[in-house]
């Protein structure tokens, strides 16, 4: 039995690398190979930059004899974005799959149906701390000390803190439909203030691990000290990370016993929470003047509700706007500190408005709206193509969705930063059409890689918003295209001035967003149509 | 109002329709009948501009779905087998929308949705999410969906499937009523009594050609609906 629902688990988790998530059918030759090639570039991608702060801490770290911090640092933030991340996947995975009723109908204990999920997400989670810990393990056996020892403990410390990601992101996930059942009404509210909630968690802790980075690295001894007396937890992590036994057999036991325990906990009120049922007071209808609509606004209507219905989709596709709110709140706040920092860098202090370009763009580019809007379709994807819509009516209105959502807070954060910086008439109208350029290229890109690499065959909606290879690409794109823009102007800043540089870029933005559109409305709405 | 040419399509070699032709007039509900894999949904959809096709055409009012789908979708109204409707809108919020995409008037949509929500006692149900529906009433809701923009050709795969006996009941006579007034109905159906009972024409399709085709009368002759499909599909000894 058990090994019978491994093997359906682990079909589903690879179904996108065996069978095209467009067509259902299975890929062949060329397209498994270049799936996987862009599988694996991405996650080099992302080792990689892993790998550059890795190789910053390690060398002075272990010339301070601090092997078991460098460890301790690299493993604490895995963690908490393996948590982070995989609370939505478990809350999907657990109690969200379209196939639980479909498995609870069969003469299976509930508990192992749990335990095959659990499992899922373990190799999840296992996956996000690998992304993290290979190229640390890696760029420990350069420079590191003692990397024999290390080599040897790198595989069960990535298994075990997998464990512990594990009971972390299933009890959130558990609290998340526990949440889910019990409240009727303002659900997806509710699911976004809980999302604000993590995200804070996970932003805070980030920054607190950044500034304690800081400081740790101009108080190295006193640090360490510090941190042995009163964290044992932090140092008996880092040094079963480097392979000593004790500290490995104490690892072993804490995160068994939590996914142990996390199990347990789950498995009392697994089956109650799958079939239970509560409903809400029945709303009754009562004909009311009827609105119409045009058919954009008709669009654009059907996806803010498809937002408003799927938690996962709304803390990705959001994502940038809360943080460029929050920067339009820090900038207006904090607005002298930020002139007092930008006076202190040479040669930059008449860049402030690009270099707050730069940094919107940034938050910007990570609201990612568009890519999985294609494969969100799903089953229902017969519907749009059976109206009188055309195909590029319907992209149209995803790109809207992008824009009405994310050009207002970038232009609100762009406007603030400007105003903290100083910055004339004319460089804040450059700024704010190389924001608003910047924001209607990520969107069309995102469009365009979710149109050519959907995912129409899920069964959580999870994994059509995080695990498709569209939003990944997309991320990524969005960023090179944004790092080529800096590199651009910086290029082309002594030729014509700060202001002619910007110009330039908005420019090359104008041609990329004209390129990506007349692409969505060709190629892109045929490839739409045929899918 | 429909008139299928030469219609061919395949799938990775195999032929699912093969040079199909079928011309549905107003006034004309056509069933379709054929076993499964037979290539009845192909069609369908393949009608509607859902699926491209390789090689004949298909006209609606005379209008190519080839050259303008647009034009053929405003014209015609498509029910698939498994309603997959939007689960995060409310039954009224997914009429609205469908009337929103059609330029429906408010009067008529309003009017439109009272009638035939009563007429399937969907209406008291249109304020809850279509995610809390059953298969049913889903059903229900994608026929009233169907309705609320008053086509003039109606394309419905297996219609009567999660329909209770008195919906099943109400969309036969909505069926006729819809045909009495000038439109044109063609179904999909495994329900032989109804098919034989409901429609004025009827297709038999066997490995993605039509086999036989016609007035009800001049297909069936002395026999039973089920026996002439029977016999086509070779199999009336066995049974």
């Amino acid at each position: 039995m058990l090994k019978t629902l491994l093997k359906k688990q682990w079909l589903e988790m690879t179904a996108s690398f065996r069978r095209s998530s467009v067509t259902g059918r299975a890929r062949t030759g060329w397209k498994a190979a270049a799936f996987l090639a862009l599988a694996a570039a991405v996650a080099l991608l992302v080792m990689g930059s892993v790998a550059l702060l890795a190789a910053l801490l390690c060398r002075p770290l272990c010339e301070a004899g601090l092997d078991w911090l460098y460890f301790a640092l690299m493993a604490l933030p895995a963690l908490l974005a393996g948590v982070a991340g995989g609370g939505f996947a478990a809350y999907g995975t657990l109690y969200a799959a379209r196939d639980n009723e479909q498995l609870l109908a069969l003469p299976i204990p509930p508990g192992l149906i749990l335990a095959v999920r659990m499992g899922s997400v373990w190799l999840l989670g296992a996956g996000y701390l690998a992304v993290i810990l290979a190229p640390a393990y890696l760029v420990y056996l350069l420079l590191g000390t003692r990397p024999a020892a290390a080599a040897l403990a790198m595989l069960p410390v990535t298994v075990l803190l997998g464990c512990l990601v594990l009971a972390g992101s299933c009890l959130a996930g558990w609290l998340a439909a526990l949440l889910g059942s019990r409240v009727v009404r303002y659900k997806a509210l509710l699911s976004l203030f809980y999302t604000v909630l993590i995200l804070i968690f996970a932003f805070g802790s980030n920054f607190a691990v950044r500034s304690g980075l800081i400081w740790l690295l101009t108080h190295l001894d006193q640090a360490s000290a510090g941190l042995r007396a009163d964290a044992q937890a932090v140092y008996l992590l880092g040094c079963a990370a480097l392979g000593d036994l004790p500290a490995l057999a104490l690892l072993a036991a804490v995160s068994l016993g939590a996914a142990a325990l996390a199990w347990l906990l789950l498995r009392r009120s697994y089956l109650r929470m799958m079939t239970t049922r509560r409903g809400g007071a029945r709303a009754v209808y009562q004909a009311k003047p009827v609105r119409v609509r045009s058919v954009r606004a008709a669009l654009l209507a059907r996806e803010m509700r498809r937002l408003g219905s799927c938690t996962s989709y709304m803390v990705n596709g959001l994502l940038g706007s809360v943080l460029l709110l929050a920067a339009a709140a820090g900038a207006v706040w904090k607005a002298e500190l930020l002139r007092g920092a930008l006076a202190l860098l040479p040669g930059f202090a008449a860049s402030g408005p690009v270099l707050a370009c730069a940094a919107v763009c940034s938050l910007a580019a990570m609201n990612l709206l568009t890519p999985p809007s294609v494969s969100l379709e799903g089953r229902t994807l017969w519907l749009v193509q059976s109206l009188p819509v055309s195909p590029w009516q319907a992209l149209q209105a995803k790109l809207d969705l992008h824009m009405a959502l994310t050009a207002p807070p970038a232009l609100l954060a762009a406007g603030c930063l400007l105003g903290a910086v100083g910055s004339g008439p004319l460089a804040a109208a450059l700024v704010l059409a190389a924001v608003w350029l910047y924001t209607l290229l990520a969107g069309a890109v995102g469009l365009v890689l979710g149109v050519k690499l959907p995912n129409l065959h899920w069964t959580s909606e999870t994994a059509a918003v995080k695990q498709g290879a569209a939003p990944v690409t997309a991320l990524f794109a969005n960023w090179a295209a944004l790092t080529l823009l800096c590199g651009l102007w910086w290029l082309a800043q002594p030729l014509l001035g700060g202001f002619g540089a910007l110009g330039l870029c908005c420019v090359c933005l104008a041609a990329g967003c004209a390129g990506a559109l007349g692409f969505l409305r060709r190629g892109g709405s045929r490839a739409f149509a045929r899918l | 109002m429909l008139n299928i040419q030469h219609l061919t399509k395949v799938y990775g070699g195999k032929k699912a329709v093969d040079d199909l032709s079928l011309h549905i007039r107003p006034g004309e509900i056509y069933g379709f009948i054929g076993h499964n894999g037979a290539g009845k949904t192909t069609t369908l959809k393949s009608c509607c501009g859902i699926l491209q096709f390789d090689g004949g055409d298909i006209l609606v009012d005379g209008v190519s779905i080839r050259t303008d789908p647009m034009d053929c979708k405003r014209r015609l109204a498509y029910i698939p087998d498994n309603p997959d409707l939007y689960e995060y809108m409310t039954g009224i919020q997914y009429l609205h929308f469908i009337a929103d995409v059609f330029g429906v008037p408010a009067a008529e949509r309003a009017e439109r949705i009272r009638r035939y929500g009563d007429a399937f006692e969907l209406t008291g149900d249109l304020a809850q999410p279509v995610s809390a529906y059953s298969h049913g009433m889903k059903q229900k809701l994608a026929i009233l969906s169907a309705l609320v923009h008053a086509p003039r050709l109606l394309l419905m795969d297996e219609p009567f499937v999660g329909l209770d006996p008195k919906a099943s009941h109400q969309l036969k006579v909505l069926m006729r009523q819809f045909c009495d007034g000038g439109g044109a109905i063609f179904f999909s159906t495994h329900v032989l009594e109804v098919a034989e009972k409901l429609c004025d024409k009827v297709a038999i399709i066997r490995g993605g050609r039509l086999v036989r085709a016609g007035a009800m009368d001049e297909v069936r002759g002395d026999d039973s609906l089920e026996e002439v499909f029977l016999e086509l599909e070779g199999e009336k000894d066995d049974a």
